[in-house]
């Protein structure tokens, strides 16, 4: 039982550190390797941190931007887990596996490539399913 | 959107004398490509990151421009457009072709404010800043029809102008930076 209970605790641990391990990707604590599609030239990681563009913006901008909107759709557990259609395809939903896609390659699980300032970016398994389980919530 | 006839952009190709690889502008939904007739850029005052007032038309002319809208207080798609000028400033001959960043933000964007925006990006000495007075920058949008929807409230595209201040090409949104270089490199080889 007690064997049970450390093996249980030892791997929420080990999630936990994945879900820390996104969040520091998404908020760009962890830097990212990404280029724009198309294009050899790298992005510095203030340009390609996730949350310049999918968390509201802290500084805002001129007239009435501040704190209005995010540039690109907010990611949440809900926004990318359950079906809904995007960028006017057919109805779709994420999964690990079409987020890392998306990710790597511009190409949303409807099969629509999303629009060029969405970096392409360099990153392995363990990054994308760290980024997944924190947007997600899953342990 | 705004479609233009296939004659007209035909036409405004072979009389700015630009080859035909110049047509093929950089994926995209926005309407892009070279502006026919070309237009004279709009009588504006400018706050350049130097701290000096010039006209728009003035600084423009005598060297390709490539322009693009920012804001240095936007945290979402201007980042990307400042890695996108310094790569793109990498590449083009610096004698005959300068960038120009311009604010719509002009209360913030003071010329301390431009220059640090140009220092984050390691701007070289072709890549200028300025913000237009405040009360222009519609007139700024309009000519170049750069608003858009959304928290940045500008488009990414890149607005090209001749040696005589004219407005000759517009890209597709964040185009890659080589294709910036090989048309303006064109534009300049163009003598217009």
């Amino acid at each position: 039982m007690l064997l049970v209970a450390a093996a249980w605790g030892a791997m929420a641990c080990s999630e936990s550190r994945s879900q820390a391990m996104g969040r520091k990707l998404f908020e760009g604590q962890l830097p990212l390797v990404a280029r724009l599609a198309g294009d050899d030239m790298l992005l510095p990681p203030e340009a390609s941190r996730c949350a310049n563009c999918h968390l509201l913006a802290a500084a805002g901008g001129p007239a009435d931007a501040s704190g209005t909107a995010t540039f690109g759709p907010p990611l949440t557990a809900v926004g990318l887990a359950q079906p809904q259609r995007r960028r006017g395809g057919p109805r779709s939903r994420y999964s690990v596996e079409t987020f890392c896609t998306v990710l790597r390659s511009g190409v949303d699980p409807a099969h629509i490539l999303v629009e060029r300032a969405m970096p392409r970016y360099q990153i392995d398994n363990e990054g994308c399913q760290a980024l997944w389980r924190h947007l997600t919530g899953l342990r | 959107m705004i479609v233009l006839p296939r004659r007209v952009l035909l036409r405004g190709i072979a009389g700015l004398g630009l080859g035909a690889r110049m047509a093929q502008a950089g994926p995209g939904h926005d309407p892009f490509g070279p502006v026919a007739p070309p237009q004279a850029a709009p009588s504006l005052w400018l706050l350049r990151d130097d701290g000096r007032q010039i006209e728009l038309r003035r600084h423009l002319t005598g060297n390709v421009t490539a322009v693009q809208l920012m804001f240095t207080r936007c945290t979402a798609t201007c980042p990307i457009q400042g890695a996108l000028f310094g790569s793109i400033a990498r590449r083009v001959r610096a004698q005959e072709v300068q960038l120009l960043s311009l604010s719509i933000d002009p209360p913030s964007d003071t010329p301390a404010a431009l220059r640090a925006w140009l220092a984050r990006f390691s701007a070289p000495a072709h890549w200028r800043a300025a913000a237009p007075r405040s009360e222009e920058v519609d007139r700024l949008f309009e000519f170049v029809r750069g608003r858009a929807s959304g928290a940045d409230q500008h488009t990414t595209q890149v607005y090209l102008f001749d040696r005589q201040a004219r407005f000759v090409f517009r890209t597709a949104s964040m185009p890659s930076a080589g294709h910036v270089a090989d048309v303006c490199a064109q534009i300049a080889a163009a003598r217009g």
